[in-house]
């Protein structure tokens, strides 16, 4: 089998604990890759602890949010001409040897977008209970709107193949959120595949989610997955 | 009717809201685009205080006996569209602006990584 090129997107902020030790597990269990953090400007030792462990690392202002931070790995992306983008969390919460068998499992079976679920099986993360209905509810929408099953659609998990990155750059309107990435694919008849990933409970740095902005996110992914119904992706 | 002390007022806003657009678009604190819907605005108020009969015409084809209520219901009708439209133009400049923070941390990444 030829090698495949592959980039590991990691978001941060505030994570500079944890992150050298991320990268550093990632550099063990995956032989060939390039790791791309992207930081939205933290205050703590991230930056240096990225530089240390000698991955790169990009700056995005915090007010952009998460989603622009994937949005400059999926042009970083196909700038560079890489086969798979793997999105991660920096908090040390997904273990690099599940994404190593989620990475497989995508390059084996095609897939163009391929979701590290955490509720296929029996995982350690708890989310509070808003969340845990809002994904419920998610889930059914993107069932009903979208004839796609999913189990987990707010994972931090996901695979993008090259061709899903080069439909996405291209595409000036899209703006990132792990819901809408899953109702563009289905939209595009792209294949999606979802493995169980385990999510370990964090140890430090904080979650970008509580109870007030978890009403807000899921506000936003429901609006998201029903005016992406009517998009048309051009041929 | 409306007293001809009150249609002066009218009269004297509307000159006095055309004035200062005209102002801000020469001194370039406001686009001429942007001033279009202002100055149409203040002549609104100078048409009114020539034919006051236009606001009671408006509120009998709204089907509103009071015509108080009637300018009060178009000028709302009317603030709401110009918050809306400016809304649009936020939204667009918030994407060109996240366009510009993607490239530029690219740009910043290549230069470090020389």
């Amino acid at each position: 089998m030829d090698e495949k090129k592959i980039l590991i997107v990691i978001p941060t902020y505030n994570e500079g604990l944890i992150i050298g030790k991320v990268i550093s597990e990632i550099k063990i269990i995956f032989e060939k890759v390039d790791i791309l953090v992207i930081d939205a400007y933290s205050s703590d030792e991230t930056y240096n602890q990225v530089k240390r462990n000698g991955a790169n690392i990009i700056q995005i202002d915090k007010i952009f949010g998460i989603g622009l931070a994937i949005e400059t790995g999926i042009f970083f992306a196909n700038k560079n001409d890489y086969d798979f983008l793997v999105r991660i969390d920096g908090d040390d919460q997904h273990s690099p040897s599940d994404v190593k068998n989620l990475l497989d499992l995508a390059i084996n079976k095609k897939s163009d977008l391929t979701i590290g679920s955490r509720f296929l099986d029996k995982s350690e993360y708890h989310p509070n209970y808003l969340r845990l209905y809002g994904i419920r509810l998610l889930r059914k929408l993107i069932k009903i709107f979208y004839k796609t099953k999913v189990t987990d659609c707010t994972s931090g998990c996901q695979i993008l193949s090259k061709k899903l990155i080069k439909e996405l750059s291209r595409n000036e309107f899209f703006e990132y959120s792990e819901v809408g990435i899953i109702c563009v694919a289905s939209k595009l008849n792209m294949s999606i595949q979802e493995k169980f990933i385990n999510m370990k409970e964090r140890k430090t740095g904080s979650s970008s989610f509580n109870f007030t902005n978890s009403f807000i996110y899921m506000f936003k992914n429901i609006l998201i997955l029903l005016s992406s119904i009517t998009i048309n992706f051009k041929k | 009717m409306l007293s001809l002390h009150s249609r002066f007022i009218s009269f004297l806003i509307g000159l006095i809201v055309i004035f200062v657009i005209l102002l801000f678009v020469r001194k370039k604190s406001l686009d001429p685009m942007y001033s279009f819907i202002w100055i149409l605005i203040g002549i609104f108020f100078i048409l009114i205080s020539f034919f006051p009969n236009i606001i009671y015409l408006v509120s009998i084809l709204l089907g509103i006996e009071f015509s108080p209520i009637g300018v009060l219901v178009i000028s709302i009708f009317g603030l709401g569209s110009i918050i809306l439209h400016l809304s649009t133009i936020i939204t667009k400049h918030q994407r060109k602006i996240r366009e510009f923070e993607k490239k530029i941390a690219l740009l910043e990444n290549k230069k470090s990584n020389k």
